[in-house]
């Protein structure tokens, strides 16, 4: 029955959206902007598992619309490499927040459940002015309610080893880098979906089938480190995508830009070869940020840093034996050059060429798919950032070149960066964008060639 | 220096601009749209929101923020304050050579400190030594001359590190003005009183193409081509407070400008189907231009979502449009008395529960600028926590301790050239446990451009 309910509802919960959500109005496809999307993204995490009161990383996942949703959200290794996926579930307008050391202490997940899971609105309660239906799917919130914990014991030895550099049992390999420490790292996203499912985004059609495309997502995210006193929070990356053969949304139109093709760049072509089946604006290549390292911040900056790998998580890109990498570590760059506050450049991260894996006089300060790279010092699986003054800003042409690239050249990202006063107070900012993969010739792309 | 030098100086200078500006917009060829949506990209006018800066305590709250140019053109920002009732109260200048940086202490500006900039003429002592003289030139930044003879652009004498007997009187002008205090200048209030020492208002930051002491609300200011519309500047600010050891930054908001009769330049985006702006749209500075579209700027949103949490732990930082140039009624006040549209009106405030029951809150009294009785979000500019409020503002009054807020800020004032519409921007600030506090901002869920009239509560 609730297949048939899910058609219906579905149908009902896109004829809905389409009617109580704005007007497709003014473009926006093709800059990441702070509005609803269809997927989001979660650019680091850092949980210390050997430390209750160590770093950790919360986020929420809300929904802006009348409408139900359902979402799916995977946990992805620094090297790009999905661990894991779960859903949750949300009425109209509903929020959750999600609590990775709950996740990787305990196996645990947020509860939620359908309309058919929950039939006496105990689990997801309704609120007067919010959809609940009925999704199809057999996982969790669809037709059984997670347990508490969630997760076998095996499973959460799977997680806490894959984002710790360690040899998960469940993947038979290593699936990413080795810091020598317990601090799980990684990625997260999180996509509007029409069933529940245990597959991802790298999974063989899951943008034909269970991927939608309504813009209802938002959501943001803090990253807490009791013993620093620090906490910095930020927008999740909200990743836009275009609905059918043009865009609905609750900001834009997608002039020019919607539906996606083959051969364009989207935030998802890595996985679907480039095929365009994923419909979401990519994000940008080259960003500016500023940087302080002294003064009232003299705990330094920090970058955050997500890197499109541009390879499938598969073969010798997918989990390896714990001796290697995958084959295109270390990433590289275009160009890296800071400017002090006199404006006198120097180049960093010196590149002879932006092939990944760097060889030659390649110099990779930003290696992995996802990571934390102090300015001052670098990141410790990368070269030394080490700009020359203490104060001042980075131009970052992220853009790299894969073996066989269907994309030459061209590298989505994302930086933010993280300023802080030790022990006392941090901040984070996302940093400023300067084009997008769409169109990544807007910017002057190499500064000291 | 020679005074004799300076006329050939100045002559050069407006030859040079013009390949200056021709350099700039050359920078950058068009690309995809994002012209209609406030996104974090190089743009031709910067606005740090809210800022407040503790006057009776140097150890207290302050707001520092920068002033970065994207381009290797040299550029000219035009800095003005505008108290909370949107009325301008000082503006200065900062030149920037290609890629500069410059960072601002809004306490050194409440104590008469300004930035120390110089273009090329008035920094006879810069040469190719990247160390020395006032406004360094890297060797990929562009460093010339611009038009005007005040600040930055003039020379030596006109440095705003040099004696300026004009200065004191306009340092205790924003004093007062930025606390509800009488103007020494005119003996009218330009702001609210909230009762307490802290200055509070907003800034815009214009790229311009000449030294200037207007601003946004000068006649001349737009249509003379005064301000321009390369977009190159991008910064950020952070509220910080020393004594609770709690800081909170954000990016600036960066907004926009279509070159006019030609379209849209910039490093991100062609605005396609929107650029040039015409006579009719609502654009950033509307409320100075009379709704002709002169400026060319992007407005923001209308309606916005933001998350809170924890009884009295988030705090809503709101800029508004009050849609009317400061003056007259609009303008500085008799003490004790307020502008014509005060209080702002709102077209709907909803608080959900984190299990999406939903309240209307605030008063309601349509969405008429002066409303009928006390509003939420009354002023230009405020910060208004979620429980307690804000001195001159209306208790928000949600019935649940977390959650999140859908905030329609639409409202229409007398006369109104865009009824029903009104640009906004909404930042939250949540602390917790006493001891974090972070900043974002809010979800924008459209664009005056195109606004969305949607209510949660029809």
């Amino acid at each position: 029955m609730k297949k048939i309910a899910l058609v219906l509802a579905f149908a009902a919960a896109t004829c809905a959206a389409l009617i109580a959500s704005p007007r497709g109005a003014r473009a926006e496809i093709g800059t990441t902007d702070q509005v609803p999307a269809a997927t989001l993204l979660l650019p680091y995490f850092e949980v210390k598992l050997d430390d209750a009161n160590g770093v950790n990383t919360t986020f929420t996942i809300n929904n802006a619309s009348a409408s139900a949703a359902l979402t799916q959200v995977t946990l992805w290794t620094d090297e790009g490499i999905p661990t894991f996926s779960f859903n949750v579930y949300l009425t109209g307008f509903d929020v959750q927040q999600v609590n990775l050391r709950s996740l990787f202490d305990g196996g645990v997940v947020p509860i939620t459940a359908d309309d058919g899971l929950d039939t006496s609105d105990t689990v997801s309660p309704q609120g007067p002015r919010s959809q609940d239906i009925n999704f199809a799917g057999t996982g969790g919130v669809c037709e059984t309610l997670y347990t508490s914990p969630e997760l076998t014991s095996a499973e959460l030895k799977h997680i806490r080893t894959a984002h710790t550099g360690r040899r998960s049992a469940v993947l038979g390999g290593c699936a990413g880098a080795t810091y020598g420490d317990l601090v799980a790292r990684g990625y997260v996203t999180v996509d509007s979906v029409t069933q529940c499912t245990t597959t991802n985004p790298a999974t063989m059609g899951y943008f034909s089938g269970t991927a939608d495309s309504r813009n209802i997502l938002w959501g943001d995210y803090a990253i807490t480190s009791p013993a620093d006193n620090a906490q910095v929070g930020s927008s999740l990356v909200h990743v836009e995508a275009c609905h059918g053969g043009g865009f609905i949304g609750y900001v834009g139109n997608g002039a020019g830009n919607c539906p996606f093709g083959a051969g364009d760049y989207t935030f998802y072509g890595r996985l679907n070869g480039w095929s365009g089946a994923d419909n979401r604006e990519p994000l940008s290549t080259v960003f500016a940020t500023r940087y302080v390292n002294g003064g009232t911040f003299d705990g330094g900056t920090d970058l955050l840093v997500w890197r499109d790998t541009k390879l499938p998580p598969t073969g010798a890109n997918g989990k390896h034996n714990c001796s290697k990498t995958p084959s295109w570590f270390p990433l590289s760059q275009s160009d890296v050059v800071s400017f002090d506050e006199q404006e006198n450049p120097t180049d960093l991260c010196f590149v002879v060429d932006n092939f990944s894996p760097a060889i030659g006089g390649s110099r990779p300060c930003f290696p992995l798919a996802s990571q934390r790279v102090a300015t001052a010092s670098g990141n410790p699986l990368g070269y030394p950032l080490a700009p020359p003054a203490s104060f001042g800003w980075l131009f970052l042409n992220l853009s790299h070149t894969v073996t066989g690239d269907q994309q030459p050249g061209v590298a989505q990202a994302w930086v933010e960066s993280v300023q802080n006063a030790s022990g006392r107070f941090a901040v984070g900012f996302q940093a400023i964008q300067l084009d997008n993969a769409l169109d990544p010739g807007a910017v002057v792309e190499v500064l000291i060639p | 220096m020679n005074p004799d030098v300076r006329p050939e100086i100045v002559h050069m200078k407006k030859i040079v601009i013009g390949l200056a500006i021709l350099a700039g917009l050359a920078a950058a060829p068009s690309a995809r749209a994002e012209i209609g949506t406030a996104d974090v990209t190089p743009a031709a006018t910067l606005l740090l929101p809210y800022f407040e800066v503790d006057l009776g305590n140097a150890n207290g709250i302050t707001t520092l923020l920068s002033v970065n140019n994207a381009s290797a053109s040299a550029a000219v920002a035009n800095v003005v304050l505008w108290t909370d009732w949107g009325v301008p109260s000082f503006g200065f200048n900062v030149y920037l050579t290609g890629y500069d940086v410059q960072t601002i202490d809004l306490r050194d500006i409440f104590s008469g400190v300004l930035p120390v900039t110089a273009d090329d003429g008035a920094d006879p002592f810069d040469t190719s030594n990247p160390t020395d003289g006032i406004s360094s030139q890297g060797i990929l930044s562009q460093d010339i001359n611009f038009p005007g003879s005040n600040g930055p652009c003039g020379s030596l004498a006109t440095l705003y590190n040099a004696p300026d007997p004009t200065l004191p009187i306009k340092v205790q002008n924003i004093n007062r003005v930025h606390t509800g205090q009488s103007s020494p200048l005119n003996g009218l209030c330009w702001g609210g009183t909230h009762g307490d020492s802290i200055a509070r208002g907003y800034v815009t930051i214009d790229t311009v193409t000449q030294c200037t002491l207007d601003t946004p609300a000068s006649a001349a200011y737009f249509p003379g081509f005064v301000a321009d519309t390369r977009n190159i500047l991008w910064g950020d600010y952070v509220y910080v407070n020393p004594a609770q050891n709690f800081a909170q930054g954000e990016t600036l908001v960066h907004i926009e400008a279509c070159v006019p009769g030609n379209g849209y330049s910039g490093y991100t985006g062609n605005g396609a189907g929107h650029c040039p702006f015409v006579p009719g749209d609502y654009t950033f500075y509307s409320r100075y231009v009379g709704g002709v579209a002169s400026d060319q700027r992007e407005p923001l949103a209308t309606t916005f979502a933001a998350r809170y949490q924890g009884s009295n732990k988030t705090d809503l930082v709101v800029w508004r449009d009050t849609k009317r140039a400061p003056i007259s009624t609009n303008g500085a006040r008799a003490c004790g008395t307020s502008p014509a549209w005060f209080p702002l009106g709102s077209s709907e405030i909803v608080a959900f529960d984190n299990s999406e029951n939903a309240t209307e809150v605030c008063p309601l009294m349509g969405n008429d600028s002066p409303a009928g009785g006390p509003t939420c979000f009354p002023l230009a500019t405020q910060r208004v926590n979620v429980k307690t409020g804000n001195a001159l503002a209306a208790k928000i009054k949600a019935p649940y301790t977390a959650g999140w807020l859908h905030l329609n800020l639409s409202h229409t004032v007398s006369a109104d050239l865009f009824p029903n519409v009104a640009q906004a921007w909404v930042s939250t600030v949540r602390s917790t446990d006493g001891r974090y506090s972070t900043g974002g901002s809010a979800l924008q869920l459209d664009n005056a451009l195109a606004p969305v009239g949607y209510t949660v509560f029809p």
